[in-house]
């Protein structure tokens, strides 16, 4: 299955139009890479922290993951084909979120003695919290497979059209709707999930 | 590009909640001033301003978009499965009403998220360390687009689901040093801290919350080095979280004559 199909996140395909006026790969000049480099960063900033931020980066370190993708493409920049900018750092970005995960799980020390939750019940205005609500999404979004997340990501946090995602995953567009499916299914079970283990502590509250 | 997007998926009030919490989920102004800057482009980051307005009306579209798409979605929120979502979300502690009107919700979570806004406000660039640059792996999916790539392709323990910290526990030790703060124990509020910190590392979820706190409670202790060095450094590396307006009135009290 792995030879006969292609990787999830697998690209080899150029988005349709390029971000980016044409520079010469060979003769481009210090000035005109420091240009692209800038007009690569400015086109795709917020994509790449925003698309960072939903593969599971917390907000503490988004702005230093987001650096690492464009430091990566700006050493890269003379490998970067013209309007392939933005696969080409969707790609680091995803290996960027993959490492942090995994240097994450090897941090995690879930038992440092942090001290039991004890008052389980919200106030209005806590559930009216933004921030914690994010914070709920970023566990869900966690708990999804990466295949699944990075296509909801796309689709429903990015706006993109099922086009637009297919071409940037390297897939059929069929496939990125059927993953699509998949992955709305998931969130919903994950939420599911979720509330059902928030109505579990709630239980066992005095 | 022209294919319509297919209709809304069948949200849950629920989802919808979670899905919209991320609508203003964006980098701060600063934050493509300082990637510039990081990469050398010091005459773009002069022009950091004009970019960054760019870059945030960029950022609006796709934002607009979601909101557009989602929004009016929640017309009633269901107070007891949203309860029941929030048991996992919230505990600060913050004595309020528990039994408010389906109306006075709507109405606070607009008030929440007009206090995000609220806080964005932009400080001074700082420079700031290439640390990305330092910490990258060679392989760190530094490949070029246009072909198939192994690095670019996930690795099976990818798909497995990664174990998180347990958010609730986050919750609980921002509490308790809250709370330890209000009854006036400084000192132990900073022991929770010290304990979110190795418990959470990078990880945590709630670090802005913690570093945040932590400001407040060595301000409170009479530490006033650390404070205004802890303050400065939340400053410079988040400077339009919600939490940058506080800290900044914690900074300018303790600078005013008395």
């Amino acid at each position: 299955m792995i030879s006969s199909s292609p990787p999830p996140h697998q690209l080899h395909v150029e988005t349709a139009e390029p971000l980016l006026p044409e520079v010469d790969p060979v003769s481009t000049s210090r000035p005109e890479r420091d240009a692209r480099i800038t007009a690569i960063v400015r086109a795709n900033h917020g994509f790449i922290w925003r698309l960072l931020r939903r593969l599971g980066i917390p907000e503490a370190s988004v702005d230093d993951a987001t650096q690492q993708v464009f430091c990566t493409a700006s050493r890269r920049v003379s490998d970067i084909a013209h309007g392939s900018e933005r696969s080409f750092l969707f790609g680091t970005a995803l290996r960027v979120a993959s490492d942090f995960r995994r240097s994450a799980r090897h941090r995690e020390r879930p038992d440092a003695g942090v001290a039991e939750r004890r008052d389980l019940g919200p106030t209005p205005e806590e559930l009216a919290d933004t921030r914690r609500a994010r914070a709920v999404l970023d566990e869900v979004l966690n708990a999804m497979p990466m295949e699944l997340r990075t296509v909801l990501v796309l689709f429903e946090f990015e706006q993109m059209t099922k086009a637009e995602v297919a071409e940037l995953l390297g897939v059929p567009v069929g496939t990125a709707a059927s993953r699509l499916r998949r992955a709305r299914e998931e969130f919903k079970a994950c939420v599911r999930r979720r509330l059902a283990r928030a109505e579990g502590m709630k239980g066992r509250t005095p | 590009m022209s294919e319509p997007r297919d209709s809304i998926a069948d949200w849950s009030e629920e989802e919808l909640l979670l899905l919209r919490s991320a609508e203003d989920d964006r980098p701060s102004s600063q934050s493509l001033a300082t990637t510039l800057t990081a990469l050398g482009l010091g005459a773009a980051s002069g022009a950091a301003a004009s970019t960054a307005a760019a870059s945030t009306a960029a950022v609006s579209t796709a934002a607009a978009s979601t909101a557009a798409k989602w929004g009016g979605a929640i017309t009633i929120a269901k107070w007891v499965s949203v309860v029941a979502l929030g048991g996992a979300i919230a505990a600060s502690g913050v004595a309020l009403q528990r039994h408010v009107s389906q109306q006075a919700h709507s109405t606070a979570q607009r008030r929440a998220t007009a206090k995000l806004h609220v806080a964005r406000d932009p400080v001074a660039a700082k420079p700031v360390k290439p640390s990305a640059d330092s910490e990258e792996q060679p392989t760190s999916g530094a490949v070029p687009a246009g072909r198939s790539t192994r690095a670019l392709a996930p690795k099976r323990r990818d798909t497995v689901v990664v174990a998180q910290p347990d958010l609730s526990r986050e919750i609980a030790a921002i509490d308790e040093a809250r709370s330890a703060l209000r009854r006036g124990s400084a000192s132990d509020a900073l022991v929770v801290l010290d304990r979110y910190d190795a418990a959470f590392a990078k990880a945590g979820r709630l670090q802005l919350e913690a570093a945040a706190l932590r400001v407040e409670v060595l301000f409170r202790l009479g530490d006033l080095g650390r404070a205004r060095s802890n303050a400065q450094a939340f400053l410079a590396k988040h400077p339009s979280s919600p939490y940058a307006a506080r800290i900044r009135a914690l900074l300018n009290a303790e600078s005013a004559p008395r």
